[in-house]
């Protein structure tokens, strides 16, 4: 017996070309119709969300495989907290079992080398090979290079996990004096208020929990502060944080920790820091490109479903998706209940739902006890099919930053976290 | 390969063993593990027998037939609606060179399939199991009968089930794994401390050395990872999903499920923020407090995204309307 490859029973027989003679040869009868097969690739805030939804809506109507090549995964949501001592990666780390055990989900931790559209077939690292029905791609990010940059010596802490404790073990070590560089990308990335949000962290903690003596300066890939430019450009002032905006990182020398910059394509600069953190622009997770369903950086899809607008029966959900709507975890949880929602109606022949609304909420903590909040509703345009701003709402709306937001943030995350993993 | 085959590793399928050596219709005690979830009935009559189902989370139950003096034993045993079963029959379970052991292939009308999923209480009926390993189909000899047993089902019974991925059974041909024998050494992989007989021990073996029962589920994900018939840790499967086989339009659950990022899931709140599920079944509380925040409250920041119409469909379905 072939542990190694598992083909669904209509595939082999697909395969050997016999069709449903070949169950006729040995039994008078045909086998039972198989169930629809959902493969989830990507096991963060939306391939998770999407998966437990499919489950929770669909029942024993629907299978869902989710591969994962983590069997653990760690938010980036509160990540910056860890770097100033308020929680710990395990705080932030969640496990598959619920999904698992609860919802009748089979989690497979392994790595996806190729998708066939054609026989709709997904093959594994490991041999496995996964037939489908529909397949959600969630694979986030993944970082555009930049020459010289080493993210073992220059952190990126854009995905959490090891990164995020080295980025932490370097601020632990940085002295009176010291320089902290951090460089943000340029729009669209991963969490808008996120480089902003960490700039502040830190400063707060390096000047007022250790009482350091230390400069922290920010380059800025955008022309200005991409969200909530009041809160954190205030908070930059207090902290004495240096912002220069239009500053595209051209090279990095990770042993001497400089970062070569231009502003508007000028003569290159160089900045030399004690600790830098560079977070490079970005572009959808690599599993995009190999299924062939990007368009330039990101994989355009129909907002209604998510499906793909280039390739049928694959959907794009999660920061990967081209859509305008923001890079994030919260509204990656709101996409894929869309998104599921639309896969079951579509295996029932039902057209997905013709105005869907999605939300994205996040709290910023600016210090140790303060945080603000950003959120906004979306809804889907007809005339221009796409996701938008609801209108007339003035979003956008965001809040000052306070201690009661900071308590908030937690009761925010804490049912995000469940709604997603438990 | 083996020595003995009573050396099992630790105590991997020790109630397997349990069964193996208890006396032909030992008592019908079952060691069927209960959820909070919906069960069924599986019964009918059979040759004295030992009855186990291998289930979809690595979930394990077992029973023996009754002795009742006659040759039909009867036997009963509970299995939790929604979940997938492999269903194997073993007579003269006590003695490794006379026992034969029966995956069973179910027909129903036109179709068959080795997988069943109950939805309502199920009666067998007699099953005819054969007890004379002489007259089994059994190329390796290892008392597993090459081709399932097939038993008809009522033409309703709509309890053949055939799941795409099927973990309990890698290679489909409807003999549970636990009665695969990969090397053909006369010991199932279960009890196989060296599967393939590469000559080193399964654990060391990177594909089993994190299935403990080598069921086929990952110890990670399965609900009973030494295969005792009890659940490992039933705190972790409260209340599960209700199986819906058909897909009904529901516009207030899509919109309701956008609240659960900040309010849990179903509206059930897992923080100190408020829970929105309106058990009264009075949705009229739900669209007032969605009305008087204002927009400097992210409440009210996100209310005002939706329309009174949104509002209306979302707490009806919030209230079980």
């Amino acid at each position: 017996m072939n542990k190694q490859t598992q083909f669904s029973r209509r595939h082999l027989l697909k395969l050997l070309g016999l069709g449903v003679g070949f169950s006729a040869l040995k039994h008078t009868t045909a086998f039972a119709a198989e169930r629809p097969h959902v493969v989830v690739v990507g096991g963060g805030f939306s391939g998770a969300t999407l998966s437990k939804y499919l489950k929770k809506w669909g029942g024993s109507s629907v299978d869902v495989t989710l591969v994962e090549i983590n069997s653990t995964y760690v938010s980036p949501i509160l990540s910056n907290l860890v770097l100033n001592g308020q929680k710990s990666v395990s705080d932030l780390s969640f496990s598959y079992q619920t999904l698992g055990q609860k919802y009748n989900i089979n989690i497979v931790h392994d790595r996806v080398t190729a998708v066939d559209k054609t026989t709709q077939t997904v093959s594994l690292a490991g041999g496995q090979s996964l037939v489908y029905d529909r397949l959600v791609l969630a694979p986030g990010i993944d970082f555009i290079e930049i020459a010289g940059l080493d993210y073992d010596k220059v952190p990126h802490a854009w995905k959490a996990g090891a990164q995020t404790d080295l980025l932490k073990s370097q601020i632990e070590a940085i002295g009176d004096g010291g320089h902290f560089v951090m460089t943000i990308p340029k729009a669209p990335y991963r969490c808008p208020p996120g480089p902003y949000e960490r700039a502040c962290v830190v400063a707060d903690y390096l000047l007022n929990a250790k009482g350091l003596n230390v400069q922290v300066t920010v380059l800025d890939q955008n022309s200005a502060i991409t969200v909530e430019a009041d809160t954190f450009g205030q908070k930059f002032s207090e902290y004495g944080i240096s912002y220069i905006p239009n500053a595209e990182v051209v090279a990095v020398d990770s042993d001497q920790k400089i970062v070569s910059y231009q502003i508007d394509g000028a003569t290159t600069q160089n900045l030399q820091a004690d600790v830098l953190n560079v977070i490079p622009n970005q572009r959808a997770g690599e599993l995009v490109f190999l299924a062939g369903v990007n368009q330039g950086n990101w994989a355009p899809v129909n907002p209604l479903s998510y499906e793909s607008t280039v390739a049928s029966n694959i959907h794009i959900i999660g920061d990967a998706q081209g859509t305008a709507m923001p890079k994030a975890g919260h509204i990656g949880n709101s996409e894929a209940k869309v998104c599921a929602d639309a896969i079951l109606r579509s295996l029932n022949g039902i057209a997905p739902d013709p105005a869907p609304k999605t939300n994205s909420a996040c709290y910023s903590p600016v210090s140790r006890t303060e945080a603000s909040w950003l959120t906004a509703v979306y809804e889907y345009r007809s005339d221009k099919g796409q996701m938008l701003l609801v209108s007339g709402a003035n979003y956008p709306k965001s809040s000052a930053p306070s201690t009661r937001n900071y308590q908030d943030m937690f009761n925010w995350s804490g049912n995000l976290f469940s709604d997603t993993f438990a | 390969m083996k020595t003995r085959i009573h050396s099992l590793k630790g105590s991997v399928l020790v109630p397997v063993m349990a069964a193996l050596l208890s006396a032909c219709g030992g008592g019908g005690d079952s060691t069927t593990s209960s959820t909070s979830t919906t069960s069924y009935t599986l019964s009918g009559t059979v040759p004295g027998t030992v009855i186990e189902l291998f289930c979809t989370g690595g979930l394990y139950y077992r029973t023996n037939s009754t002795d009742n003096g006659t040759s039909e034993h009867p036997f009963s045993i509970q299995v939790p609606s929604g979940l997938d079963c492999h269903v194997v029959m073993t007579t003269n379970e006590d003695d490794t060179a006379t026992r034969v052991i029966s995956p069973i292939r179910f027909i129903e009308g036109t179709t068959s399939g080795d997988v069943l999923n109950l939805k309502g209480d199920l009666a067998l009926g007699f099953v005819a199991l054969e007890m004379d390993p002489s007259k089994i189909i059994d190329s390796n000899g290892d008392g597993v009968i090459d081709e399932p047993f097939e038993v008809t089902l009522p033409d309703d019974a709509e309890a053949v089930a055939d799941p795409s991925y099927d973990a309990l059974d890698s290679d489909g041909d409807g003999i549970p794994n636990v009665y695969e024998d990969d090397d053909n050494d006369g010991y199932f992989n279960s009890e196989d401390d060296d599967d393939d007989n590469d000559g080193y021990p399964d654990d060391q073996d990177e594909d089993h050395a994190n299935d403990q029962d080598e069921d086929g589920v990952e110890d990670d994900y399965d609900r009973d990872v030494d295969n005792d018939g009890y659940e490992d840790d039933t705190t972790t499967t409260p209340d599960t999903t209700t199986p819906v086989t058909e897909y009904t339009v529901q516009k207030g659950r899509l919109l309701a499920s956008q609240c659960a990022q900040c309010h849990g899931t179903d509206g059930y709140s897992t923080t100190s923020w408020d829970s929105i599920r309106e058990e009264s079944g009075d949705s009229s509380e739900i669209i007032e407090e969605m009305n008087e925040y204002s927009t400097a409250h992210i409440m009210g920041a996100q209310a005002i995204g939706y329309t009174d119409e949104e509002r209306q469909a979302l707490a009806e379905w919030l209230s079980g309307n």
